[in-house]
This record gives C-alpha cells, structure tokens and sequence, in this order.
C-alpha cells in the first residue's frame, strides 16, 4: 500500500506533488548476502516543503539520496520503484537524460562538505562547469554575472570565486555547495546531513541560509539528519526511517503530538528537555543486521509494545488524516499507540501511588517500559 | 611569500651543486692506489711499442699541465672557479680534447632520444593507465594491465637486446646500432635526418616500453583512489559530463603524485637511457661515459657524473618550481 495522502496538508487540493516516490528499493550485493538498505519507500513531496527524514545511523537515509539522484553504485542497484520530478520520470530516464537532470531538476548538498571541492581548481571554476553543463548557451558574461549572484544569495564576498576550496571555512565551503545546488533553480534539493562537520554555531548559520533560500525560491527540500530535536525546528513534515524501511511520515507537529509508531514515539520521549537536561535517555536494545532482519516488524526486537502478530506479519502501512502514515500493527487495535502509552502511565501511576501508601521503596515488577 | 620560497629554492640549487663539485674533486685525489696519469702514460708508450726512459720527467711535466703540483686548496679554488666556467678539465684518453667538448659532442644525441622517450612515455603511460582505471572506458584496455606489468619488469638493457635480437638481427627492419649510418656525413639534409630517426627508432622504443607500463600502473593506482573521494561523487551529482569528471576532477588531481613520481624516477630515467645507449651503440652520453670507463678516462667520468648531476638538479628545480602552480595547496612560507 503506498502512503498517497502523505503530506497533503496544508496543501490545496489538486496540487502536483513536486517529488513522488512510490515503493523505491535499493538492493547491495555484499559478500554476507543482499541487503535491501531502501525498502518499498513511497512519500510524496509538495512544492515549498520540508520534508525532514531521520533514523539511525544505517537506516537508509544516504541510500535514498543517492536513489534519488540515482548515484547508487556498484554492488548497490536500484531495484524497484519510481522517482517522479514533476512530470519527469527519473528512474525512466537514459542516463545521459539523468545526468542533464542531476542539480538541474533535483539538487543536492553533500554530506561531506569538507571534501566535496576539487581541492585544486577555483571555486568560479566549480561553479562554472555546473552553468555551462546545464545551461550552454548562456555567454561568458552572464555565467559570471550568475556565479556573483549565487555567491551573494549565500552571504559569500564576490572575492571568495578566485579562492580554493582550502581557503575557505568549513561552513564557507558547505555555503559554496549551497549556492551550486540552488543556482540552477531545481524543484528539488536533498541535503544529505549538510552540517554534520560543521560546529553548532555554524551549523545554525547554514540551516538559516538553506531555510531562506527554500522559501525565497520556493524549493521542495528533503533534508537528512540524525538529529531529531534539531530536524523539528527546521522541517514541516518529517519522515521517521528503520532497518531501511518508511516507520512513520506526517506533519511534523502531528506526529510529535500523536505518534503512531512506537519507534518515533521513542525517538521523541528520548529526546533531551528542559526538565531533565543532560539525562540523555537512548532507545534500549540494538539495530538488527539488514542481513538478518526479523520476521514480520522489524522493530518487533526493540518494540515495548510487541504483540503476537508482529512476529508473522509485517505491518502494512495506515494512512491517519492530515497525510499521516504509519506501518505498526497497533493502528489495528483500538485506542491504538495513545492507548497503549496512556494505559502504561496509567498503571505507572497506580503503581507509586500505591508503592507511596505502603511505603516501600522497591521497584515494582512491571516498571520497565524499555525506554526509561 | 612566493619569492622567497623560489630564492630559496635557487640558493638550495646552488647549495647541492657546490656539493656534488666538491665531492667530485676530492673522491679521484682519494684514490692513491692508482695514478691515471702514469697508467695512461704507459697505455700510451705500449701502444707505441717502445718504454721511454723519461718516463719520470713525462709524468711530472702532465702533473704539472694538470695543475697537481699545486697545493690542494689552491687546487680547489681553481678547479671551483673552473667548474663555474663549465670547465671540466681535458680528457686523459682523447687529450687535449676538453671534456665539456666531449659531452657537448654527446648531449644532442641522447637528449633527443631521452626527452623523446620520457616525454612518450610518460603521457602515454598516464592516459593509459587513467583510462584503464575509468569504469566507463572500452573494457577492452583492461587487458593491455599483464602485458603492462610485464614490460615494466623488464629492464630497459633487456628489453633493448631482445628488441635488437628480433627487429634488427632476424626481421631487419631497423638497424643493429649507431646513431647514424656509417660512411655518411652527418648533415641537414631531409635524407639524413630520415635516417636519424631511422636509427633512434629501436633505442627508443625499448626506453618507452620499459617505462610506459611503470606510468601506467602508477597512474591506474591514483585514479581508483581518486574516484572513492568525495569531490568525484560530488562531480557526478552536478550532472557534469564524463570527459569533464574525467579530465578536470581525476586526471587534474591524480597528476599530482604523478608529477611527483616524475621528480622522484627522473635519475633512475637517466641511468637507463645511458644503458640503452651502450647496447645499442649509440653516440650519446651513456655510450660515453661507456668508453670513458673501459679506458679509465678520469677526468671524462668525473665530468659526465657531475654534468648529470646539475642537469638532473636543474629538472628537479623547475619541477618544484612548477609544482605549486599545479598544487594550489602547497604552502610557499612552509615549502
Ligand atoms: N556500498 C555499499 N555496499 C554495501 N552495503 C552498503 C553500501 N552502502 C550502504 N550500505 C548499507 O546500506 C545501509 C544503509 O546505509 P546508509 O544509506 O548509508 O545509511 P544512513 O545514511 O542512514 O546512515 C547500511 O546498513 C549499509 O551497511
Ligand atoms: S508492528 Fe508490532 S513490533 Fe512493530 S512497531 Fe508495531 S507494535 Fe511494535
Ligand atoms: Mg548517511
């Protein structure tokens, strides 16, 4: 079942989803066995969004970029799904087609920032050849007149084309990315964790000049991280991912009010509060193997609320309103997560109230929630 | 600053040969062992068939035309002085032919065959070896690799005598040795230059497939390292062409050890070259410095090795010179 009412909120009825993937696969080829790191992925993107996408390190999140821009190497493959940019079908299309798309129709921002500059030519001239391959038949001048355009979009000095990439800061270098994969105004812009070598200050300053642009220019932009907390503040739907496959998508304060799968569920209580700063609370067990994966949920190994089913069955996704998916067994079940949490608490709460009359300070035997 | 990293490197020059000049003049006047005047001398009477009583009185009046009465810093002064003024000393087979004249007599030869050869070899081998390395070039370059590996086992020498075995003596195609035919009379003439080329034909060839192969394999080595880096992915996610990812962001960044390698092989090159050339007769510097041993030419051997020491300093200093200009990263104030 693919997640066709994701994301539609906020958005007018009869509006063409700028990025659409349906039931993307990535397969690689390793020694060990094939592993699917993208599995039947579908969302859809629509025009000025922020679509965040967060998971655990090995999740996917790279793999999709990659399939997005269909960049997956040897002994990866793209082995099923569409991607759809507009009207354009990118898994369709030949790969000289693909390569004329490629910053011209879908942008990207490189994880590895750092490094990502040919270390020996000018930074006009790695501007330039990105104009010129998409854009032919534009004169000498006007390529210049664009690289200062785009420079200045950034907050980079007119100065900084004559320099190197080993002349410039780390985040000066990331805003020099920045300005390549908007100066052909593509619809899309996947950044694949464009700050995480940069330090916290910078990276605010960075986030800021992509959120600016976004807007300036109306740009879908997909944006990968592992951060959570730092994701919410920045993205207005977010796109939870485990063990390769779509947890959970919906608005972001939608699934932060009323999560429908326990992992973001999870995700959201572990993060860090003004209440009780410093206690990093993690999420308890291990990521399986893509090698090894469970049957049915794959997150049935780590789930506090595993049920009979999720051990045969994998779960389907559920659309819930507002563009909300999730693919947890628990959707079946009345009351749903909500419940489940409520009826915990509930009994939590029973538990030291009880504990409190008696006057005992032993732990009770259910207190374990696997998230405390 | 840039100036100050090229005096530098100028003075760091001039510094290596003052070095090489000195070691040049104080290893012969180590040797005590033997007297090359005295053993020329009495090369010389042999031939002649008869020994000369004043054999004594010859061999002081030559020490003293050879200025080794002198005492030794007074020695050193002149021979420095000398050395500056490109004088290396008179030849003791050929006297009073000056050496300078005798490497100048030499050089063209082996300067076209050696910068014909490296020049050759080198772009050849690196086109090659990129190009076996791209995952997109013809399948079909994957198999020159054994043949490539081969090759670059094979010494130069080597691959020179069986090349003269085969192309000269069985098939005849070019000719066994010399660097021109014997009984003509080296000239302008478009005639005489077909048969130069003719004549240089095998000795380089034999350099060029000794070393095409080393090029190839080191450049092959740099650009599979160079497409696991970051800005070729990056390349490819611009949507930039093939020829453009392949030139301006692998072959740009792989010439940089490449280059290096040049710098670092360049001797190696030269000690070859004079190899090939004593195979293959041929009238250049190797062939020279050949002769010059086998007859215990002194003062042409120290000539040869301290010419070849400055022209290889020289290379090398234009090639660090150059080197920043194609290294953008490469600190002036720390160089
Ligand atoms: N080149 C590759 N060969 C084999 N497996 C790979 C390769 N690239 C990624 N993977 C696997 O795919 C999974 C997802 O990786 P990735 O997309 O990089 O995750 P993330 O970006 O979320 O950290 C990982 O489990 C990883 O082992
Ligand atoms: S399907 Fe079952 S195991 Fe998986 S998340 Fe839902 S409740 Fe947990
Ligand atoms: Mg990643």
């Amino acid at each position: 079942m693919s997640a066709d009412s994701t994301g539609r909120s906020g958005v007018a009825s009869g509006t063409k989803p700028v990025l659409s993937v349906t039931d993307l696969c990535v397969d690689y080829y390793t020694d060990a066995g094939r592993l699917r790191a993208c599995d039947h992925v579908s969302f859809n993107l629509y025009p000025g969004q922020r679509l965040g996408l967060v998971g655990e390190s090995g999740s996917g999140k790279s793999t999709i970029a990659l399939a997005l821009m269909r960049m997956i190497k040897p002994p990866g493959r793209i082995s099923g799904g569409r991607v759809m940019v507009g009207d354009d079908d990118l898994t369709a299309m030949s790969d000289n087609e693909m390569r004329s798309a490629r910053m011209r129709l879908i942008g990207m921002v490189p994880q590895a920032a750092m490094s990502a500059l040919n270390p020996v030519i000018r930074i006009r001239a790695q501007i330039q050849d990105v104009l010129q391959v998409h854009e032919p038949n534009l004169t000498y001048s006007q390529v210049q007149a664009r690289i200062l355009e785009v420079l200045e979009a950034v907050e980079l000095r007119p100065e900084v084309a004559s320099l190197y990439p080993h002349e410039l800061s780390g985040g000066m270098k990331q805003r020099v990315c920045i300005a390549i994969a908007v100066a052909l105004r593509p619809k899309v812009i996947i950044a694949d964790e464009p700050t995480s070598a940069l330090d916290v200050i910078v990276q605010r300053q960075v986030m800021e000049t992509i959120g600016r642009l976004q807007r300036e220019m109306n740009i879908a932009v997909v944006l990968i991280g592992h951060d959570m907390g730092l994701m919410a503040q920045f993205v207005d739907h977010l796109a939870v991912m485990y063990a390769g496959k779509l947890a959970e998508i919906g608005p972001t304060p939608t699934l932060f009010a009323k999560p429908n799968h326990p992992y973001t569920h999870m995700l959201i209580s572990s993060l860090p509060t003004l209440g009780q700063k410093g206690v990093f609370r993690g999420i308890p067990g291990i990521t399986p193997s893509l090698l090894a994966l469970p049957t049915g949920c794959y997150f049935r190994t780590r789930c506090p609320y595993v049920m009979d089913v999720c051990s045969s069955e994998a779960p389907t996704q559920v659309a819930f309103d507002g563009g909300h998916v999730a693919s947890c067994h628990l959707s079946a079940v009345p009351g749903g997560l909500t419940g489940r949490v409520e009826a915990e608490r509930d009994a939590e709460a029973t538990l030291h109230s009880a504990r409190a009359e008696k006057g005992t300070g032993e732990a009770g035997p259910n207190k374990t929630g696997g998230f405390s | 600053m840039r100036t100050g990293y090229v005096v530098q490197r100028i003075l760091l020059f001039f510094a290596i040969m003052w070095l090489a000049a000195t070691i040049n003049f104080v290893l012969p006047r180590l040797a005590t062992g033997r007297d090359p005047i005295r053993e020329q001398l009495i090369a010389q009477s042999m031939r002649g068939g008869f020994m000369s009583t004043s054999m004594e009185v010859m061999v002081k009046e030559y020490r003293v035309k050879f200025g080794l009465d002198e005492p030794l810093p007074k020695q050193y002064v002149t021979y420095l002085w000398n050395t500056l003024r490109f004088d290396l000393g008179k030849s003791l087979t050929n006297y009073p032919k000056a050496v300078m004249n005798l490497i100048g007599e030499a050089l063209p030869w082996t300067l076209g065959i050696v910068s014909f050869a490296i020049v050759t070899s080198f772009t050849l081998g690196t086109i090659l070896g990129a190009l076996i390395a791209w995952p997109r070039a013809p399948r079909l370059l994957k198999f020159t690799v054994p043949f490539l590996l081969t090759f670059s086992a094979v010494p130069f020498y080597i691959l020179g005598l069986i090349l003269i075995y085969f192309f000269a003596f069985q098939l005849k195609w070019f000719p066994i040795g010399g660097g021109y035919p014997i009984g003509t009379v080296p000239s302008f003439t478009l005639g005489f230059v077909t048969k130069l080329v003719y004549h240089a034909m095998l000795p380089s060839l034999s350099m060029i497939l000794a070393s095409t192969g080393g090029w190839a394999l080191g450049m092959r080595g740099m650009m599979v390292t160079i497409q696991g880096e970051d800005y070729m992915n990056y390349a490819e996610a611009k949507g930039l062409t093939d020829s453009r990812i392949f030139f301006g962001y692998g072959v740009r960044n792989a010439m940089l050890p490449q280059t290096t390698g040049l710098a670092l092989s360049l001797g190696q090159l030269i000690a070859g070259a004079g190899l090939v050339e004593v195979v293959f007769g041929y009238p250049g510097i190797g062939s020279l410095l050949g002769q010059s041993i086998t007859q215990f030419d002194y003062t042409t051997i120290y000539g040869i090795v301290f010419f070849l020491i400055v022209t290889l300093g020289i290379v090398l200093l234009v090639l660090d010179l150059l080197y920043p200009l194609i290294d953008p990263r490469i600190n002036y104030e720390q160089a």
